[in-house]
């Protein structure tokens, strides 16, 4: 599904924000990829929906060479996947179902079809009842399903998240996460970059560490801090978190 | 089609959301218009006054004093013969007076202070076929026999030509860069519209729409506000020139500015359309580049 091999990404002067970084994801997978502010998670992010371009190495996304990607491909390489961010990026004058809409308006969905898509995408993120709301009407947590919702509309293989919860109280946190990780089950691949410590500890998924652009981490049903730290054996789901202080 | 129908409910939602923004670019277009057109009217003026001074150059090529009938008809035919001469008047001395004392608008009074004798010579007025050719036609009439002296107002005539050959270089320069001015000025407001819509362009992209699909609204949108930018500026502009018009011909009688109606379906075409290329190419450049660097 994803290969990425010795991927170096160097911003416009600055340190690498990348480092020689390989990793392999399989179809229908769940991933959390986590590390500290900066340490390159959002970068990875952007490789695998070809908003950029690596300095070094190759990206295959759905066997497709990101890296030999046109300009006039990236489009359809972008109608497999969904992506998700912190911030919901919804259209704040339209509606909630519009929204949804809006993704299949682009591609120039058919009309009949793409009612009963919304109403489907609408409904597995349990908001169909409120598809008539505009953005502000609805929480944090219904606006980010609202954007799952979009981003599933069109059966994407891949769904990538942001920082998802990164906006939201602890049990809408809880909702949307449990909403990718039935998405996943369901056999999209779906990767989570987050600083949510909880969900990944409670979720117990594969996780991806990364260190200043190096992937330091890689390790199935684990938490979000390494195996070697004390605070994760002695906190593993949740409560007291001792290596937050 | 299911398409375009999306995108052009989308071109007048976004004109009304963006109503500010939108009556920016219209403004402009309208300002940066009537600015060239007014700029383009000047010029056509002052081209038209250059052009009738020297169309009125005439050459008096004064005729020695006793020459018979005969040999008057002579010299004429002599002088119709030289190439580039392009109509020759006989102006007999009483003709000339009562010009002269016409063109001096002379009261009665001063009339009689000329005296009952008139001096003045009889002469040819020799009209060149083209202007610049004035120096050579006066030359050639000077070697005639039956001519005692040649005017032709030497000292107005080759610096007006002059005047004129550089004024139209002139005017077309300064008309293509205030084009040019006016083609960045528009460019810019349509970039601020698109700078307010970066959001939706990104999600636009997010979710797998082509360029030629985002691009469509703005260039649209950019049509939209050129045809209307610019039949507002025709419209200002014909307002104001008609006013500017009217209000010399009371302070300046003597200078006849060409009329709007006579320059009129081009010049209003002209104006439209030039709105419309505005609009539209600094929708398209502006547009691209956006896409690009995203
Ligand atoms: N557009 C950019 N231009 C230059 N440097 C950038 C750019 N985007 C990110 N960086 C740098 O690259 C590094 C990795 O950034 P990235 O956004 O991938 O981190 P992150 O792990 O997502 O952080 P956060 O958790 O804060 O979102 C950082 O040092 C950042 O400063
Ligand atoms: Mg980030």
């Amino acid at each position: 599904m994803i290969v990425i091999r010795d991927v170096t990404v160097r911003y416009h002067r600055g340190p690498e924000a990348l480092a020689r970084a390989n990793l392999q994801i399989r179809r229908g997978e769940f991933v959390f990829l986590v590390g500290t502010s900066g340490s390159g998670k959002s970068t990875l992010l952007k490789l695998l929906y070809r908003d950029l371009l690596p300095t070094e190495g190759r990206v295959w996304v759905n066997d497709q060479d990101l890296t030999t990607l046109s300009r006039r491909e990236i489009p359809l390489l972008r109608r497999q996947l969904g992506v998700v961010f912190q911030d919901y990026r919804l259209l704040p004058y339209k509606t909630a179902s519009e929204n949804v809409a809006f993704a299949l308006e682009v591609i120039g969905d058919e009309p009949r079809q793409m009612h009963r898509k919304v109403m489907r995408a609408l409904a597995r993120v349990g908001l169909q009842q409120r598809q008539g709301a505009m953005p502000h009407e609805l929480s944090g947590g219904e606006q980010q399903r609202i954007s799952i919702a979009r981003a599933l509309v069109n059966d994407p293989v891949l769904l990538l998240a942001d920082e998802p919860t990164g906006n939201l109280d602890p049990d809408s946190s809880l909702g949307v996460m449990q909403l990718l990780d039935e998405i996943a089950a369901s056999g999209t691949t779906v990767v989570v970059a987050t600083h949510d410590r909880h969900m990944v500890d409670h979720f117990r998924k594969r996780v991806v560490e990364l260190v200043d652009g190096r992937i330091v981490r890689d390790e199935e049903l684990a938490g979000y801090a390494r195996p070697s730290e004390p605070a994760v054996a002695a906190a593993p789901v949740e409560g007291v978190d001792l290596a937050e202080a | 089609m299911r398409r375009l129908e999306f995108q052009i409910s989308e071109v007048f939602t976004n004109i009304r959301r963006n109503g500010i923004l939108s009556l920016a670019a219209v403004l402009t277009v309208l300002a940066s218009l009537a600015i060239l057109s007014l700029f383009f009217l000047m010029q056509r003026n002052l081209q038209g006054l250059l052009e009738e001074q020297t169309r009125k150059a005439q050459i008096s090529a004064f005729l020695k004093p006793g020459l018979s009938e005969a040999e008057q008809q002579a010299l004429r035919e002599q002088i119709t013969a030289i190439a580039g001469v392009a109509q020759v008047e006989y102006v007999s001395p009483q003709a000339a007076l009562a010009r002269t004392i016409e063109s001096m608008d002379l009261s009665a009074a001063e009339r009689k202070l000329l005296g009952p004798e008139n001096r003045l010579p009889a002469k040819f007025a020799v009209h060149p076929a083209d202007p610049a050719g004035i120096e050579s036609v006066a030359e050639q009439l000077q070697k005639l026999a039956g001519v005692q002296d040649v005017r032709y107002g030497e000292k107005v005539v080759a610096p007006l030509n002059e005047l004129q050959r550089r004024f139209r270089q002139w005017g077309w320069g300064a008309l293509v860069v205030l084009s040019l001015a006016t083609c960045g000025i528009i460019s810019n407001a349509i970039r601020l519209t698109i700078y307010a819509r970066r959001r939706e362009i990104r999600i636009m992209q997010l979710v797998g729409a082509t360029d030629g699909f985002i691009r469509m609204p703005f260039l649209l949108e950019g049509l939209v506000h050129g045809i209307v930018g610019g039949l507002l500026a025709l419209l200002t502009t014909s307002v104001l020139y008609a006013q500017v018009r009217e209000a010399s011909a009371v302070i300046i009688p003597w200078l006849k500015l060409i009329s709007l109606e006579e320059l009129m379906p081009s010049f209003g075409i002209g104006l439209v359309a030039l709105g419309m290329l505005f609009g539209f190419g600094s929708s398209l450049v502006s547009i691209r580049q956006f896409l690009r660097e995203a």
